[in-house]
Formats: structure tokens, sequence, C-alpha cells
């Protein structure tokens, strides 16, 4: 009876317990693991987030989260700790490294690439095509002759 | 003709490269970041009723395989014979990680299929999957004596993965060639 007495007891004293390490409220701590598990890749589908997932994995990622963000970790040692487990890959966004900076920079640079080309095609005028008669063979000016209607035997 | 012209073509050769090299590449296959890292530390129930909880620290002393499985995995089943063959033959140590199970269903799992484990901790919501960055099951992890994980193995073990990758590791980490 005492002992049934001393659990029921005890578990009055649970939420105090569960709001040690950090002084948030429910709603901080419920934001800040859907805000954090937003930023975290769920790493048995590839394209959601863990915040976004059904996935078994994702939602005992989720409860990790919210036990480490009611321990009282920043934002940024959650990241870590699962960057430290899972690598980059568990991360949304990569990070600006310097193994990723194609992966940032690359779009940039085709874009850069392609309006170099465009600009310098535009401002040469295409020789090709500006080029004088000079370069055709006899055949060929022949036949522009013909075309142009000013054979001169006509 | 002008050479420029084969820039198009060029480039399209270059990207079908690039997209071919990527295509071939499994993105599921994700390097472990332990490998040369120590075992994190851990302490699991026991599947088993009755048995002592399963400690990290108590694993050391000689090499190991950490084997996550589970009722529901497939593939484990695949690799499940030869685990028992590793087992009867005492080729090495096998401590399961039985992930994301029911106890009843794992139970009844073992009875059917046989237990070719040493010891089995129940992680029963992924505290140590996620500690070791597991991302399916089976997979299984090479620990040598002194906890460091060596080597991780996506997939089932069978006998010609544990011929090219288990076993020549084993050797070369005992014969002191790598440290």
């Amino acid at each position: 009876m005492i002992r049934a007495l001393l659990i029921a007891l005890s578990l009055f004293a649970l939420p105090a317990l569960a709001q040690q390490g950090s002084d948030l409220s429910e709603a901080e701590v419920k934001a800040r693991t859907e805000s954090i598990g937003k930023t975290l890749r769920c790493v048995v589908c590839q394209n959601q987030s863990i915040a976004d997932s059904d996935a078994t994995l994702a939602e005992d990622m989720r409860t990790l989260v919210e036990a480490r963000v009611r321990a009282g970790d920043s934002d940024e040692d959650v990241r870590a700790y699962f960057r430290e487990r899972y690598g980059d890959f568990v991360l949304m966004d990569p990070p600006v490294e310097t193994y990723t900076w194609l992966l940032w920079f690359g779009p940039l640079l085709f874009v850069l690439a392609g309006l170099s080309w465009y600009l310098l095609s535009i401002r040469k005028p295409s020789e090709s095509v500006a080029e004088d008669e000079s370069d055709l063979s006899d055949a060929e000016r022949e036949r522009l002759k013909k075309l142009l209607g000013d054979d001169p035997t006509a | 003709m002008n050479w420029k012209a084969f820039i198009p073509l060029g480039l399209f050769v270059a990207f079908v490269g690039i997209f071919g090299i990527g295509l071939t590449m499994n993105p599921k296959e994700l390097k472990s970041e332990f490998i040369d890292k120590p075992v994190p530390e851990f302490e699991l129930e026991s599947l088993l009723p009755g048995e002592a909880p399963v400690r990290s620290s108590d694993l050391k002393g000689d090499f190991f395989l950490l084997n996550v499985f589970g009722s529901w995995c497939q593939a484990c089943i695949t690799e499940h014979p030869y685990l028992m063959e590793l087992q009867a033959n005492n080729t090495i140590r096998i401590v399961g990680l039985d992930w994301r199970d029911k106890r009843p269903d794992a139970l009844e799992w073992l009875q059917r299929w046989g237990n070719p484990y040493d010891e089995i901790g129940f992680d029963e919501h992924s505290e140590v999957a996620i500690g070791l960055g597991v991302t399916g099951a089976p997979e299984t992890f090479l620990v040598d004596p002194e906890g460091q994980i060596r080597y991780k193995h996506v997939g089932p073990v069978t006998r010609d993965v544990w011929q090219k990758e288990f076993a020549p590791r084993i050797d070369a980490l005992k014969a002191g060639a790598i440290t």
C-alpha cells in the first residue's frame, strides 16, 4: 500500500524531473524540436526532414531531439550530435566546405559561363556572317549570282 | 569544320560521363562516421529475460561483431544461416542489437531460426542504433579488442562478404599490419 502510494506520489514528480537541466516551457520544447527537426534529414527516406517523415527511425530521432532540447542542448548542439553520427548527410543544408563548394557555387558558375558566352557572342559580330564573298568558291559565286538574278548574261 | 562546333557535343559527353558515374553510386551507402572510433558507451537491457544488461564497457577484450537486426527485417533472415555457422565454428563473438522490435516477436524469431548471438541488447527506441548512425538492418560492425569500430557492413553478411571484408581485416589487425 505504502509502495503504491510512493509510486503514485513519484509520478507527480515526473514533470518536474523532465524539466531538469533547462527551464523551457512545454510549448518551447515542442517548437524547438519541430524547428530542429526541419533541419535534419530522415536518413532512411533521403528527401524528407525528420519533422516531415513518418518513418519509424525519424520518429525515434524526433524523440531524441526532444530529449536533448529538454536536457538543455542548444540547436547547434543537437545538430552536431546527429552530424557526428550520420555525417553531413543528416543535415538538410549541407555545410559550406571546401569539398562542397561546387555544390553551392556550381549553379552560379553555370550562369556566369552562360552569361559571358552570350555577351561575347553579341559584342563581336559573328565573323562568318560578316565576311565578304571572297571565301566563296567559284561555283558558289556563280550560284549566288544566279540566285540574285543579276547574271550579266541574262 | 570549325572546332567550336564540337563544344556542345563535348559538354554533352562530359555531362553524360558525370551523370553516368552518379548513377552507379548508391546514395544509401553512407560511410560510417565511426570507423576507427570507439563504440559509443551504452547500456541496454538484454532481449532475453533474466539475462544481464549488455554494456559497451563489458564487450572489450576480443574481436566481436555488433549485428543490428530485427524480427521485422527480411534481409536479416538471409544472413542468419551464416551467422549461425560463424557461431557454431566459434569464429567470432557476435553481439546482437535487436532494433525497434517487439520482445515477443524477437523471441519467437530466435526460436524459429536459432540464436547466433552471445548477447543481445534490446534497442526498442533506437537509442543505441542512432548513437551508432544506423540507417537500416542488417548492419554489422567489426569491433576490435580495444572497443574500436574497424569496419561497418551494410546489408547481409554472407560467406562471400565475410571472406572478402571481415576475415582479411581481422587477420591484418591481429598480425598488427594495420593499427
